[in-house]
């Protein structure tokens, strides 16, 4: 499997800032995957997003060391409008990333400005809007929709440019439970169905413990556990120094493991399906 | 969008022409006010004009708050003009009388006559800005300014800030809800100045927010990578474009050629009574 994004000893400063965002971070992703990425506040997540597109160093200042590589090639110095059809970045806020005045027009914009022709662009125009399910939206205008109708126009708009890798920095934290869950399956369809790649910052973990195929979680500016869902939930210990939560099923069966020596060695839970496999074997 | 912008969605004629027609439509109305010095001209032009409101925006061209600004306006206009206006010359009569105000003057017909001129002037013009703004997107605002030669990374920045402001008012309407939730009460007026500054810093910081993240999605999405984006429009000029421009245009030339042939067409200096406001004094 080729790697399609890989950070090589990356470390970066915003301006004016005399602790490091980033400390010395090295992963990959391969083509295909879902990651994760998890960690408390200012923990350098969208710092890390913003690496990939070029945002930082282009657009924030201060100094970036080390390598970034997207499919095999070195990034470093490239222009953010060139890497934006590389990587496809959506952001938290459903309504700053909007700026048009219906759905089709917002989703073409990225590849209009692009220059790619306008047979191409309406030809991936219709193919986003099947994939997001969103054909019915076409003609409305982006500011008159839910907010997770609007996320998932923002993705739409992102995935025309034709992305090799689709980053995503809290999709999710301003929609309501309905709107999360709408995100997260689109997302979840696109990388299953469409095998795009996924990297996104979510705190929804018991979302992420079902969907991910590996979690990254993140601390004062280091990665700090990088690995399988069930790998990195067992480090109960490092998520309760952080302050963060992880699955409940999962404390459950810690609990049981810690307090009452019920458990034995298999791997705690983390989907509501699992833990009740796994809890009907304990008598 | 809604309710701090003009804007109210339709399908109506004047939603779908093109901006730039609309603009014509703005440019041949202000033309014909002012070529006429007299009450008919504009106040037919406020009225046509308000029926186009009324056609594309139905109820909202009575209720929004330019309309019913401007008709005061009239009213007003006519009462200072009337009382206070030098040109005046014939009393106006009420049932007879003369209507005097001490130390300010008599209502003149010919102050009237002056003070609806302009009333009507201003109305038709602020009509048929309204009927623009309340029929065409921001957005498509902005393009028309682009097609017409405003460069294209400037239009968007307006546009932009265009969109800040609705978002910004919700937004300070829910720290406001918020703010009255835990306590802040606004009794006097000097309450509610305090309560701005709970207010501002919130709005601020979210606005800032905001605006970094604007930028970020601009960038993320190749905006100003190149000066000229695909156009995914084919002609948005189209044939009822070209019929209401060329009309418009028919008019204007035909006015321009009357008041170079007759003048101003006005009869301010023949006024006998009331009905003269509207219609000239037969000769003799
Ligand atoms: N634009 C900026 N200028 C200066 N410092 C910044 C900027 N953005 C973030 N930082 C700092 O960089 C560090 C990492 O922030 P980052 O936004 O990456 O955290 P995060 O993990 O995304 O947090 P959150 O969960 O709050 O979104 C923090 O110490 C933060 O204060
Ligand atoms: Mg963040």
């Amino acid at each position: 499997m080729a790697a399609v994004l890989e950070f090589k000893n990356v470390n970066y400063t915003y301006p004016d800032r005399k602790e490091a965002a980033l400390k010395n971070i090295n992963f990959t992703v391969e083509k295909g995957e879902f990651v994760g990425i998890i960690g408390p506040n200012n923990a350098g997540k969208s710092t890390i997003c913003r690496t990939t597109n070029g945002l930082i160093p282009n657009s924030f200042g201060g100094e970036l060391k080390g390598s970034i590589f997207v499919n095999g090639e070195n990034i470093n110095d490239k222009k953010t409008a060139l890497l934006a059809q590389r990587v496809g970045m959506v952001f938290s806020d459903p309504e700053a990333q909007l700026s048009q005045m219906s759905v089709w027009e917002e989703i073409s914009f990225g590849a209009a400005n692009l220059c790619v022709p306008k047979q191409e662009i309406f030809s991936r125009l219709e193919n986003v809007l099947k994939l997001l399910k969103i054909e019915k939206l076409r003609d409305r205008s982006p500011f008159e929709l839910s907010g997770g109708e609007q996320q998932r126009v923002a993705i739409a708009s992102v995935l025309a440019m034709q992305p090799e890798i689709l980053v995503l920095d809290e999709p999710t934290s301003n929609l309501d439970p309905q709107g999360t869950e709408e995100v997260f399956a689109a997302v979840k369809d696109l990388n299953k169905k469409s095998n795009i790649t996924v990297v996104i910052v979510e705190h929804e973990i018991e979302l992420l413990a079902e969907y991910a195929d590996r979690i990254i979680f993140m601390n004062n500016g280091e990665i700090v556990l990088n690995g399988p869902p069930s790998e990195v939930f067992h480090s109960i210990d490092i998520f309760d120094q952080a302050g963060m939560n992880i699955p409940q099923v999962t404390e459950t069966a810690y609990i049981l493991d810690k307090t009452y020596k019920k458990w034995g060695n298999a791997p705690y839970p983390m989907t509501v399906d699992e833990a009740y496999e796994k809890f009907s074997a304990i008598k | 969008m809604n309710n701090q912008t003009f804007y109210k969605p339709g399908d109506s004629i004047f939603h779908r022409c093109d901006s730039r027609t609309k603009l014509a439509i703005i440019v041949g109305v202000t033309l014909l006010s002012f070529l006429f010095f007299n009450p008919v001209v504009p106040a037919v032009l406020s009225i046509v004009v308000f029926i186009f409101n009324f056609i594309s925006t139905g109820r909202y061209a009575f209720t929004n708050s330019l309309t019913k600004l401007f008709i005061v306006t009239i009213f007003l206009l006519v009462l200072i003009h009337g009382f206070a206006n030098p040109i005046g010359k014939t009393p106006a009569l009420f049932f007879g009388h003369e209507f005097t105000i001490p130390f300010f003057g008599t209502f003149s017909l010919e102050g009237a006559y002056f003070g609806l001129t302009y009333g009507f002037r201003v109305t038709a013009i602020a009509l048929v800005s309204l009927l623009y703004i309340s029929t065409t997107h921001p957005t498509e605002i902005v393009k028309g300014f682009t097609k017409l030669g405003v460069p294209y990374n400037i239009g968007f920045m307006i546009l932009m800030s265009l969109q800040l402001i609705p978002i910004s008012s919700r937004e300070a309407q829910i720290i406001i809800s918020a703010q009255k939730a835990r306590g802040l009460v606004e009794r006097t007026i000097w309450d509610k100045i305090k309560g701005l500054v709970p207010l501002f810093v919130p709005l601020v910081v979210i606005s800032m927010e905001r605006m970094e993240t604007m930028a970020m999605a601009l960038e993320a999405r190749a905006f100003g990578s190149s000066s000229k984006p695909t156009p995914l429009y084919k002609v948005n000029f189209s044939a009822k474009d070209f019929v209401i421009v060329i009309f418009f245009l028919v008019i204007s030339v035909a006015a321009v050629v009357l008041r170079v042939k007759c003048g101003g067409l006005n009869w301010i200096g023949n006024m006998h009574g009331w009905s003269n406001l509207f219609l000239p004094a037969i000769r003799g």
